[in-house]
């Protein structure tokens, strides 16, 4: 694994193409799966992990994933960890734990098998952009190859059977990475929070779980995995985000009726800064990027800009950050060296 | 009206949940809410952990059937339902049903339903069961070794090689 090569590289995932991608960054399905009759990864020794990891790694192979990458965790520095986990390869609970985890990834980072994390599978999708049902065909396909040759844990009452019973059934989770600065600026992000969890999704911040809410960056995604298939549960949260969609249009809309100069304004400035700043933090990164994303998706700046941002979203992370400068865990240097990056791929960057 | 969770401090909260026509209601005080991962903050979109979210559930269960329910443990990996209501997470693939109505109830107030709709697991292929015997073979050999049962292993090194020569074959 060539790190000093990927941290220049982008995921297709953040390609900045799609359908509305001015709002919605990208799409995710991941799909939840055990090996029948081996313990849960919480509750395996070494040895069993190693026995899913043969399994896995041997299926895949017979699904015809050859040129596939297997990264073992534990054969990482916390600095490649941290790489993965912006990637979206792995989660951060799986970079806290030792032992024979891991995750294969194909297809550019838009198809990955995470192994021994909560579950002994985990199948993730990603696209660029909005579009739900195909990150879902895409997942689907990926675990109907590799399922020719795993038994998977299933009882025909709960289906697909996980550690966590919030994934039972179905196994999936599907989301949207979704940026919604003038629902946050009219205030009215909250209505759309409380009916989206009257409605059975859950919004959360840039990282998922528990995470906090930057950039105006919001992941949505279905609560529930059983009682319905796949494909209801995925529409389901397809026409919720539909709305969301208009809605934030909407509100963008009105923004630029009612207050016009100020919101020019904002993202005027965050520009004006992000050409010039000496040190940025990824907080004030993030939300200076949110104002000249909004620029773009209202026309008030070239929209190709769009490009630079998704490009800078995962660059400018602490990890990619680390790799790309040899920097040690400093995080003032790393708030210069951010500032740096960013002036360098804002240069061309005009009113 | 007391906390119905702590039976000492006075309830200050009304927790409502609503899945899917399915509505529960509960008088608590502030602390207890704290402890169930319950956020009285309406503003803030945080999520608590599966961990404190099983456990806010099962705290809304009955609580006569709270002692039955502790001591139940799943036959195959030991598992028991305190430790589940403590980690939030089964222990495999037995512990859903050792856990009987327990798991059905739970299923219920976290997706509405406890009955599975959707597609079923895809038969294995020819070549996908002899790779599943052959990795069973290989880790049953490999404690045979450590076991020093030369015997048995060396039984198990031909059925391997049998195995691995039909695979090549197709």
């Amino acid at each position: 694994m060539n790190f000093e090569q990927f941290v220049h590289s982008i995921p297709a995932w953040l390609s900045g193409e799609g359908p509305e991608s001015g709002i919605v960054i990208s799409s995710r399905a991941r799909l939840a799966r055990n090996i029948r009759g081996i313990v849960y990864a919480h509750r395996a020794d070494d040895e069993q992990l190693a026995e899913v990891v043969g399994y896995v790694l041997d299926a895949a192979q017979f699904a015809g994933y050859d040129s596939c990458n297997f990264i073992r965790t534990d054969d990482l520095d916390e600095l490649h960890k941290h790489i993965l986990i912006e990637r979206h390869l792995i989660s951060t609970m799986m970079a806290s734990k030792s032992g024979n985890r891991g995750v294969i990834f194909m297809n550019g980072e838009l198809n990955s098998i995470l192994v021994n994390e909560e579950d002994h599978l985990r199948f993730q999708s990603l696209r660029s952009g909005f579009d739900p049902l195909g990150v879902l065909n895409e997942v689907e396909a990926l675990e109907s190859a590799v399922a020719r040759a795993l038994n998977f844990s299933f009882s025909p009452r709960y289906g697909y059977l996980t550690a966590c019973p919030t994934n039972i059934g179905t196994g999936l989770r599907v989301s949207v990475l979704i940026h919604l600065p003038a629902l946050v600026l009219t205030k009215e992000i909250h209505r759309v929070i409380r009916s989206s969890s009257q409605l059975g999704l859950a919004v959360r911040g840039y990282y998922g779980e528990g995470s906090d809410v930057i950039g105006n960056l919001f992941q949505i995604s279905n609560q529930r995995s059983l009682g319905k298939n796949v494909q209801e549960l995925t529409r389901a949260l397809e026409s919720v985000v539909k709305r969301i969609i208009e809605y934030e249009t909407q509100s963008a809309e009105t923004l630029m009726e009612e207050a016009k100069n100020q919101t020019e304004d904002k993202i005027a400035r965050s520009i004006g800064i992000l050409k010039t700043a000496r040190v940025l933090s990824t907080h004030e990164f993030m939300n200076l990027c949110s104002a000249v994303r909004l620029g773009c998706f209202i026309g008030f700046v070239d929209k190709n800009y769009v490009h630079i941002l998704n490009d800078l979203l995962i660059l400018t992370q602490p990890g990619h950050l680390g790799e790309r400068y040899g920097l040690k865990e400093d995080a003032m240097e790393r708030d210069y060296m951010r500032a740096e990056l960013v002036r360098e791929r804002f240069v061309d960057v005009k009113l | 009206m007391k906390c119905q969770i702590c039976h000492t401090n006075d309830a200050t909260i009304i927790f409502t949940q609503i899945i899917n026509s399915e509505k529960i209601v509960l008088q608590i005080c502030t602390e207890c809410a704290g402890k169930k991962g319950i956020s009285i903050e309406i503003e803030k979109p945080t999520k608590p952990n599966a961990a404190s979210f099983i456990a806010g559930f099962t705290g809304i269960t009955a609580e006569a059937d709270d002692e039955k329910v502790s001591n139940l443990s799943c036959p195959v990996c030991g598992l028991t339902a305190a430790e589940f209501k403590t980690s939030g997470l089964f222990g495999c693939d037995k512990c859903p049903e050792a856990f009987g109505d327990y798991t059905s109830n739970l299923l219920k107030q976290i997706h509405g339903t406890d009955v599975y709709e959707g597609k079923k697991p895809v038969k294995l292929s020819v070549e996908g069961e002899t790779m599943q015997e052959l990795q069973k073979l290989r880790a049953e050999l490999k404690r045979c070794i450590e076991i020093e049962d030369y015997e048995r292993a060396v039984i198990l090194r031909d059925q391997i090689t049998e195995l691995e020569g039909k695979n090549i074959k197709r």
